[in-house]
């Protein structure tokens, strides 16, 4: 039987509803930036939880975000942009004992080895790297995030070659040679030559230290699910279910990441 | 497997109402049908898990499984959101906190989603950190979904 015209109509007036209620920001088209707005308020929320991490909503240059702001996310890839009050915003965490600093952005792109630049949906940069690039103008940090996490608003399963998409970009950000004219790390700003982080002389060894995620409406194949848990990447399927599994056990690895922050 | 009729109409009033990327990927989804593994040892050491072995829809679960999509491209991101900008009151220790995705050069709302600027927008700017359109969206999706609820 076919819907009925009635509810055809309603369908109609929903969806044009929706539309003016929640603008291209809801219409799929395949970007997640919903999803990644969710994901990287829940990690701050997280970290405020575990008692030791003082969270705050900082505007593009560095100062707190006034109260009645919209909190501004990109729209799009971005490098770090010059300090700037009315950049994109982000979240910035501050542990209450030993005073590590680490900030959470959206859509920021960091170069890998080869000089490419790679966006991470969402990733967490240690705060004194993205300060030097905030202060001299702006740019790209290099390295292998503490976190990142990628989003994929899809319904279809993520396939094989998704995964070895997310793997190919790690791998260029990994600096498991120390970068020419800087010394060992795990993340430098190239400027400055400011460094953060030890560096591990294996891929799996540098993956296993930090949140390495992908997240989907919908499932993975069996094939590239076993390529990304080789590679301590995590997949985070029916990422909306009620059950909360995988936004769970996203916040799981994230704890361990924060726990370990100094051994980094 | 052929899409249905239900389905092929709810296809057309998403490509009409300006959701066609959401009608492009709802007909391939529910033509190439469900991937019914599991993640299990003995799927992995099979040739299937490696390439994609769909299986196709039965044509009286097509509809279910099309407003299954539906819920997860729609409603739940837009829920999301909306958590999203309530957590982020909590951050700051106010009111819900909204959010917007501007172009990260111009600081501009790049994806012209200002709502505060939209004259068709229902809500007004109380909507922070508020799910109503959505609700009522799922609402409808469920009675949809129900054979014989809206004739």
């Amino acid at each position: 039987m076919a819907l009925s015209s009635t509810a055809e109509t309603e369908l109609r007036n929903m969806l044009r509803a929706f539309r003016a209620a929640h603008g291209p920001t809801a219409v799929p088209n395949g970007d997640g930036k919903a999803l990644e707005a969710w994901l990287l308020v829940k990690i701050a929320m997280e970290a405020r939880r575990t008692g030791h991490w003082t969270v705050e909503l900082r505007r593009g240059d560095g100062s707190r975000l006034p109260a009645g702001q919209p909190f501004d996310l990109p729209g799009g890839p971005s490098q770090l942009r010059p300090s700037n009050p009315s950049g994109p915003c982000f979240v910035h965490l501050e542990h209450n004992v030993h005073g590590t600093r680490l900030e959470i952005h959206g859509s920021l792109q960091w170069k890998g080895r080869s000089d490419a630049r790679h966006e991470c949906d969402i990733s967490v940069i240690p705060a004194e790297i993205a300060e030097r690039l905030r202060f001299n103008g702006g740019g790209y940090p290099h390295g292998l995030p503490v976190a990142a996490i990628e989003c994929k608003d899809k319904t279809g399963d993520g396939v094989l070659d998704e995964t070895r998409q997310t793997l190919a970009r790690m791998f260029d950000l990994a600096l498991i040679t120390a970068p020419q004219g800087i010394g060992e790390c795990r993340i430098f700003e190239a400027s400055s030559k400011s460094r953060w982080g030890i560096r591990n002389t294996t891929y799996r060894g540098l993956y296993s230290t930090g949140t390495f995620a992908i997240a989907r409406a919908g499932n993975f194949q069996p094939g590239a699910r076993r390529l990304a848990t080789h590679y301590y990447i995590a997949t985070l399927d029916s990422i909306y279910a009620a059950s909360g599994a995988s936004v769970g056990a996203l916040m799981s690895r994230w704890r361990m990441t924060l726990a370990g922050i100094t051994t980094f | 497997m052929a899409i249905n009729e239900d389905v092929m109409t709810i296809i057309s009033i998403l490509n009409g109402e300006g959701f066609s990327v959401l009608a492009g990927d709802l007909m391939v989804e529910i033509s190439q049908g469900r991937d019914q593994r599991e993640l299990d040892e003995e799927a992995l050491d099979t040739e299937k898990a490696d390439y994609d072995a769909r299986e196709p829809i039965a044509p009286e679960d097509q509809l279910t499984a099309a407003i299954q999509i539906l819920h997860r491209r729609l409603v739940a991101p837009a829920k999301a959101l909306a958590e999203a900008e309530r957590l982020l009151g909590e951050l700051s220790k106010g009111k819900p906190v909204r959010i917007r995705f501007v172009d990260p050069v111009e600081g501009t709302d790049r994806l012209a989603t200002a709502r505060d600027d939209n004259p068709n927008f229902p809500l007004g700017r109380d909507d922070i950190g508020q799910s109503d359109v959505a609700d009522k969206l799922e609402e409808l999706l469920a009675r949809i979904a129900t054979p014989g609820a809206i004739i």
